[in-house]
């Protein structure tokens, strides 16, 4: 009798608001989000390729123009670092699950773990692929930079970044070291303050779920 | 979308928005507002209703997408894709009256006492609420009808134990 009291109090916990809805305009309204929708992850996409295509593009053309063989060998690695990045990304995408709401909950919250799992390992890695990479490359670029006056070379780079004294060049290292740091911070960050305490919730739901 | 789809979508929701409504309710944290989790939830009707198979039944399958929709947006996981275009076309006016008032406060104490049960034990008890079999809460959340009713004991006393000293 109770349960029943109960269960009214519920189904009239609806009655506080009316919904009403024109549906030729809700659908106008719904084609118009899900074209949002598309349109964001297609802005994400190409933005990740041409950021990846302009680098590709800006190491090519120092590999070939730079005189000197371990800077033109570290535009050459960096070409390489960049096409495995778009890989990296690509491969983490393709393995993500897509979003299924008419799936049972518990099969939902286990999707949604193995998701949060997968970017959990790909941010907490980015030091392998996508910290200590570039930062090599970094090294051979600046070390391996000479003299330009000495060998004749006339370019406009040689202006740009003309004779680096060792100094020089281990202070600009140490700042970009500094600056790999800060990416690789940011990314722990992420995942010991967003990631993992909401896997740990997912588990946990999961493991009460199965409870009895 | 074809004509026979816009009229399929329009039953659905006519006939399921209450329940998507009373589910959005309880799963609204500040600062998002049940409406806000309804529109979403239409949303999703609408992207999913073509693949429906009717293997199900329809209500079932609207009870685990408001499920989902409405646990996703609790943890976060939402991106903010989209999140932009409000859909106007869908109206929420208040009901006010006295009667409604006192109903408010008993609703406000049943939500307290759902919010004081575990995640896992909100989304059971509110298919229960909804008067659904064990059989058909358990297709929606993937457990056996079962363990469902082992559960269901003893989620049902803890909901009586807080509820009852509040409501009498």
């Amino acid at each position: 009798m109770f349960e029943q009291e109960l269960r009214d109090i519920w189904k009239n916990s609806s009655e506080a608001e009316k919904i009403k809805f024109d549906l030729s305009q809700l659908i106008l309204d719904l084609n118009k989000k899900m074209n949002q929708v598309e349109k964001n992850i297609q802005k994400r996409d190409r933005r990740e390729i041409i950021a990846s295509i302009i680098g590709i593009l800006i190491a090519s053309y120092l590999a070939y123009e730079v005189p000197f063989p371990i800077s033109k060998l570290a535009c050459l690695l960096s070409i390489g670092w960049f096409v495995y990045v778009i890989y990296k990304l690509r491969a983490s995408k393709k393995k993500t699950i897509p979003l299924d709401v008419t799936l049972p909950f518990r099969k939902q919250l286990e999707n949604q773990k193995t998701n949060m799992q997968q970017q959990a390992q790909l941010l907490d890695t980015v030091l392998y692929w996508y910290v200590l990479p570039p930062f090599i490359v970094n090294v051979l670029f600046i070390m391996g930079w000479g003299d330009p006056a000495a060998i004749g070379w006339d370019h406009f780079l040689a202006d740009i970044f003309r004779v680096m004294t060792l100094a020089a060049k281990l202070r600009t290292l140490a700042i970009l070291a500094l600056f790999y740091g800060l990416i690789l911070w940011i990314n722990k960050q992420a995942v010991k303050t967003k990631l993992k305490p909401i896997i740990q919730d997912l588990d946990q739901l999961i493991q009460k779920l199965d409870s009895e | 979308m074809p004509l026979e789809l816009a009229a399929k979508f329009e039953q659905v929701l006519e006939e399921n928005k209450a329940k998507i409504y009373r589910i959005c309710r309880i799963y609204a944290v500040a600062p998002i507002e049940p409406q806000d989790l309804f529109q979403e939830v239409v949303f999703h009707l609408w992207k999913s209703l073509p693949t429906f198979k009717g293997k199900s039944n329809i209500s079932t399958w609207v009870y685990k997408i408001a499920l989902n929709v409405c646990h996703r947006s609790k943890m976060k996981l939402e991106r903010k894709n989209g999140k932009t275009v409000r859909l106007e076309s869908i109206q929420f006016t208040p009901i006010a009256s006295p009667l409604q008032e006192d109903q408010q406060e008993r609703y406000q104490l049943l939500r307290q006492c759902i919010s004081t049960l575990d995640e896992s034990d909100q989304s059971i008890i509110i298919l229960y609420l909804e008067e659904l079999p064990y059989k058909e809460i358990a297709v929606i959340t993937g457990l056996s009808a079962n363990h469902i009713a082992v559960k269901m004991k003893r989620i049902r006393k803890k909901l009586l134990d807080c509820i009852t000293p509040k409501l009498h």
